[in-house]
């Protein structure tokens, strides 16, 4: 059950701009869209809280190296080694008290062999860095085959990646015009790449695991443009939520010339009411029966069979 | 079509098809990535491509194009190919004007597997490769683009060779050596039915996916859903691609989505909104 004591959207703006702690943060993109908006707005909310912290960029993929890093790590021509080697020696070290934090950009993990991911990430893990990994959702990982020993019953890097992340934002393109998404995944699959792709606008599913184990799990649009995220209301959520969270006074209108709504200010009356079962439940133990008498009653003290009890 | 107005060919919200700033910086490289099936060859849009760069506009294609560069100022380009000789190309450009010293043609196929690939290992293929592209770059002045056509051919020809290979030992690195790299991938992969799913096919599908991310614009020729029509070849769909445009300067530049149906004649190919 989505939690009452979160507001999704804060959350989401903790986590982007690493207030709230999520050591390993996965980035899962596609096609349709790519991630690279969506590190921006970690950029952005970190230079709007005003702590901005250093960013260790470590490339595969992206040739230009953005101006907001701090360090850029072409690893394309390094091997597992040197590149461990190198990212960790710009970060502090573990036992470091009062340090910035520090956040690592990966782009992308998909690079990194599945014998060697699980590695590569707690080498880098520490107290005061985050780890920021794109994962491009397209691509397959080739080789899961090649694991030595070769156990086929060892995870993917996928399932590998989604178990040890703190968060997961899972982000998918905002179809406009007459598109579907059944269509865009059928022209994606024959490589006709449709327009409208790669927007400013885009969905996000954000996943945030909790320390209790628990996972909150929130839909957002988030526009890159404007740096505004809207929570969506998706399904899922309205039945965890016992099915009434779907429910809006505009359903209910146009129906009935009555009033079927409630307003606030009712909610929070009916929330109040105290019902009576809860009362029962507070009687000590064992129960008694008392009976009184009205003045019309025929009771014979003598008669033990006249006793009602 | 007779009655359908033809349309001049624009990428950038600047209405033009290689922006000037794109040449500004060294440090800034852009990929553009051109998808194509067998039924919907390139040849026409890498000639245009060749003449907005060389000439400064693409005048085969467009009908208002500015009048073209002086011999002075006009740019340079490299186009490797490994599924035509160089004839192919020469041939073409010459139809086009475009002076033999505006542009150099390395030959891919031609005993390209006897020379280069026999006997070498992966490694040594790629850097020799890459070497020759360095040395063919170097040779010409600045503000080169480099076209490579159908470097996936790489996957078939090298054995054991993986996609995060190709790119981290031979795109990647070519990227790097220009400002603007147009890479022309032959997609009829995708279309072999319910599917050759072994790891080679995948291979080769994640390093067209793996590039489509990396390139900031990709240009998709398609052939018509319905089949064949007389008066129209197939379509070009211009859209964003994975990564954002890399330029100097701040102005808003932006790739303008747009799909036009193209008409290849003998000696000239027309475009239309569609």
């Amino acid at each position: 059950m989505a939690s009452s004591s979160h507001n999704p959207s804060i959350l989401l703006k903790r986590i982007l701009s690493l207030t709230e702690s999520s050591p390993l943060i996965l980035c899962l993109d596609s096609m349709a869209q790519t991630s690279y908006r969506l590190i921006h707005e970690f950029i952005h909310q970190n230079k709007s809280k005003g702590n901005e912290c250093p960013v260790i960029y470590i490339s595969f993929e992206t040739v230009n190296m953005p101006s907001y890093c701090t360090h850029f790590i072409d690893a394309t021509q390094m091997d597992f080694v040197h590149l461990v080697r190198q990212i960790t020696s710009y970060l502090p070290s573990a036992t470091a008290t009062q340090t910035k934090k520090h956040m690592v950009v990966i782009d992308s993990i998909n690079y990194i062999s599945t014998d060697h991911i699980t590695r590569f990430l707690s080498e880098i893990a520490s107290v005061h860095c985050t780890m920021l990994a794109t994962y491009h959702k397209d691509i397959t990982d080739d080789d899961h085959v090649a694991i030595p020993g070769g156990n086929s019953n060892y995870p993917d890097k996928l399932a590998l990646l989604q178990f040890m992340a703190t968060t997961i934002l899972d982000i998918d393109a905002m179809l406009v015009g007459s598109l579907d998404t059944e269509e865009v995944s059928e022209l994606l699959s024959e490589f006709r790449i449709p327009r409208g792709l790669n927007n400013d606008i885009f969905q996000l599913r954000f996943m945030n695991k909790r320390k209790s184990g628990r996972s909150l799990e929130y839909d957002f649009m988030i526009n890159s443009k404007s740096h505004e995220y809207e929570l969506l209301l998706n399904n899922k959520q309205g039945e965890e939520d016992g099915g009434s969270g779907l429910e809006t006074p505009e359903m209910l209108q146009g129906l009935t010339t009555f009033n079927l709504g409630t307003s606030n200010k009712q909610k929070l009356a009916k929330d109040q009411v105290a019902l009576p079962f809860l009362e029962a439940q507070s009687f000590g133990q064992g129960g008694a029966i008392v009976y009184e008498y009205e003045k019309d009653d025929d009771y014979d003290e003598e008669d033990p069979y006249e006793d009602p009890f | 079509m007779s009655g359908v107005q033809r349309q001049d060919l624009v990428l950038f919200s600047d209405q033009s098809v290689l922006p000037a700033q794109f040449f500004q910086d060294n440090d800034y490289h852009n990929l553009f990535f051109i998808t194509h099936q067998s039924s919907t060859q390139p040849l026409w849009l890498i000639n245009a491509l060749v003449e907005a760069h060389v000439l400064g506009s693409p005048s085969s294609l467009n009908e208002s194009s500015s009048s073209p560069l002086s011999s002075s100022s006009r740019s340079h380009v490299v186009i490797a190919s490994f599924i035509h000789e160089q004839n192919h190309f020469i041939h073409s450009l010459n139809k086009l004007k475009i002076a033999s010293n505006n542009y150099k043609v390395l030959d891919f196929l031609s005993d390209f597997i006897i020379k280069s690939i026999l006997n070498k290992p992966r490694d040594k293929i790629l850097s020799d490769l890459l070497t020759k592209f360095t040395a063919a770059i170097q040779n010409t002045p600045a503000n080169t683009i480099v076209i490579v056509e159908q470097p996936e051919l790489l996957l078939s020809l090298i054995n054991g060779l993986t996609y995060s290979e190709l790119n981290n030992k031979f795109i990647t690195p070519l990227l790097k050596q220009c400002q603007v790299l147009i890479m022309v991938s032959n997609t009829d992969i995708f279309n072999i039915g319910d599917f050759d799913s072994s790891p080679h096919c995948s291979n080769l599908q994640n390093f067209y996916k793996s590039s489509f991310v990396k390139s900031m614009i990709n240009l998709n020729l398609n052939p018509l859903k319905t089949g064949f029509a007389k008066d129209v070849t197939g379509s070009l769909r211009v859209c964003r691609g994975g990564s954002p445009i890399a330029s100097s300067s701040s102005t808003n530049l932006h790739v303008i989505e747009n799909e036009y149906l193209h008409l290849n004649e003998k000696e000239s190919t027309k475009l239309f909104y569609r």
